[in-house]
Parts: structure tokens; sequence; C-alpha cells
């Protein structure tokens, strides 16, 4: 009886390692700190300088409205943008990524090279490729499409290349083991594992591209961005607004097409 | 009797599918990026001349000026901009 009672009763809850979590937080309080001082954070300074974030805001409502009509063109011109860069991008971060994935690069040499190549194409920010590309070939909207396709390869490339090295092996070496040469091996086992993330990130790229193309429009790469700065500049928040609210629901409808496109595909 | 299924072998096909969601999808992706190229005046022989003039700009950039870095490091930096 005493034995059948021990085994049902509910085994004792751990314990919490209350200084594992106390130095956890000590630590996380102190870098947070010492940044805040680093960076010249100031409590008291935001304090006063509330009201002119709160008057900024109090003019950039109501959005204006009226605006609308005129951001028709230059919206598409964001669309083309996004479209050419995730395409061009997608199609050639596929190496990218299978090169950099450890379990399928063919030699070390390569997986260095091309996870360096990565690292570079990463550290430079899209804002720099832009205005790389603006200079090249001129101001517009090739020059953003150039450089979104730059970052679509750096966004695409480090998650597949991730997604790829956690495939099950099984069936690449199988491909291998029939004789199969490396690149019937990735045809035929590793892209259709990792088809359904690359679509999946793809679909992100997409959704990036678009929010990124407003701020390549600040160094003349074309697209809404242009619109948004003349209409800062010129103090026009209202407008500015609007352009705001124009990018967020573009991103909400891309957001839904493409989860619906990858329940279908997946 | 039934037809044969052509796609008997291919398990990512439905029986009697011939052309697939993917298959549609993609030919959308693919017109659009045609249309986009079309859209933003895209000029195949002006991307000749890219890696020319993306070397000549990247020139500029190179070589890296190691002396900033020590002054970059410099508290004084941030309280000159702060």
């Amino acid at each position: 009886m005493s034995s059948a009672s021990a085994s049902t009763a509910l085994p004792s809850k751990p314990s919490r390692n209350w200084w594992l979590w106390g130095g956890v937080l000590g630590f996380l309080t102190v870098m947070t700190l010492w940044s805040g001082y680093g960076i010249g954070f100031s409590a008291s300074e935001l304090v006063c300088n509330i009201a002119g974030g709160s008057r900024l805001l109090e003019e950039s409502w109501p959005p204006d409205f009226s605006f609308l009509p005129r951001l028709v063109d230059p919206f598409m011109e964001t669309v083309y943008i996004a479209i050419v860069g995730t395409v061009v991008g997608g199609i050639l971060s596929i190496p990218v990524a299978i090169l950099a994935a450890r379990n399928l690069s063919p030699d070390k040499i390569t997986w260095f090279v091309d996870r360096n190549f990565m690292n570079i194409l990463r550290t430079l920010p899209d804002l720099f490729w832009a205005m790389l590309f603006a200079t090249a070939v001129g101001f517009g909207p090739v020059a953003g499409a150039l450089a979104l396709s730059v970052f679509t390869i750096a966004v695409i490339s480090k998650l597949w290349s991730e997604s790829l090295e956690s495939i099950d092996m099984g069936l690449p070496e199988a491909v291998r083991s029939a004789g199969g040469s490396w690149l019937q091996m990735i045809q035929y086992s590793a892209i259709p594992q990792g088809l359904q993330h690359y679509i999946s990130y793809a679909m992100y790229a997409f959704e990036l591209n678009i929010r990124a193309s407003l701020v390549l429009g600040l160094v003349g790469a074309g697209g809404i961005g242009m619109i948004l700065e003349t209409q800062r500049a010129n103090f026009e928040y209202e407008r500015v607004t609007m352009i705001i609210l124009a990018v967020l629901v573009a991103v909400l409808l891309i957001e839904q097409l493409s989860e619906s496109i990858r329940k279908r595909l997946t | 009797m039934n037809a044969p299924n052509p796609h008997a072998l291919d398990p990512t096909q439905k029986p009697g599918q011939t052309i697939g969601f993917g298959t549609i999808t993609t030919f959308v992706i693919a017109a659009l990026f045609f249309f986009s190229l079309f859209m933003i005046e895209f000029v195949p022989s002006k991307m000749l001349q890219v890696p020319g003039q993306v070397a000549e700009v990247l020139s500029f950039f190179w070589p890296a000026d190691m002396a900033f870095l020590h002054y970059q490091q410099s508290a004084g930096y941030i309280r000159q901009y702060s």
C-alpha cells in the first residue's frame, strides 16, 4: 500500500538555481548600464526632450490621405525593385548557400572561402550597396534592384545554409553510395529536403526588400523612399505618416500572400 | 477502366495532374520578374559596364585608413558628436 502511494506521488519540483539566475540578471544589468554609459544615455535628458517627440507625433497625425494617389507610381516602382532584387538574389543565393553548408560543401577550402564571402556580404549594409551601385549605374531603380539583389543573397544564403546543415544526411549518402555525382546528390537529395525552407526564406526576403527599399530611396536608389525623404526634408510629416501607412498595408498584404503560397507549395 | 496515370512514379503529383501549383507560381514569378525589369528600364548592355564601374568606385575605399581606427576608438570621438 505504501509502495503504491509512493509510486503515484508527484515527483518533487526541481529546485531553481537562484545563483545562476541572479548571476545572469546581474550580468545583463551591468552590461546594459555600461553600454548606456558608453553611449552617453541620460534618463533626465530623455524626460526633458519627450515634449519634442510628442510634438513631432502630433504634427504627423492625421495622415494626409489626399497624398495617396501620388504614391501609386513610386510605390509600384518599389514593388518592381523588390521583385527583381528577390528573384536575382534568390537564384544566386542557391549555390552560395549550398557551398556554405558544411555537410554539403565539396571541400573545406570551398566552404571556408564561401563562408567568408557570405560574411563580407552581410557586413556591408544595404545602404552601402545602394550607394555603390548608384555611383556605378546612376541614380534610379536599377541601382536599387542591384543593391537588393546583393542584400537578398546575404539574407537567404545565411539562413538556408544553416537549414541545409540540419538535413537528414541519409539520403545524400544513399545517392553517393549508388554512384551519384556531387551535383546529383545536391539535386536529388539536398534541394528537395531544403526546398520548403528556401521558399519561406525567399518570401521573407521579399518582405524585407519592400521595407529596405524605403531606406534605399534616401541615397537615390528609386522607389517610395525618395518620396519619403523629400517629404521629410520639407517637414510634411502628415504625408510621411501616409507613406509609412501605405508601406505597412503593403507588407501585411505580402505577408498574407506569402503565407498562402507557402501553404499551397509545401 | 481509368487511363494510366502519367505521373504514377512521382509522389509529388496528384493522379491525373499535369500542371501543379508550383509550376504555375514559377511561371507567374518569371512573368512578374520580366515585367518588373521592363518597368525599371533595365538595359542588359549597360550591365556589362557595371563590374568595371563598381571596381573603380571600390578603389576609392582602398587602402583602409588604419590611423582612423585609433581615432574612432577614443572616447573623444563619441563625446565630440553627442
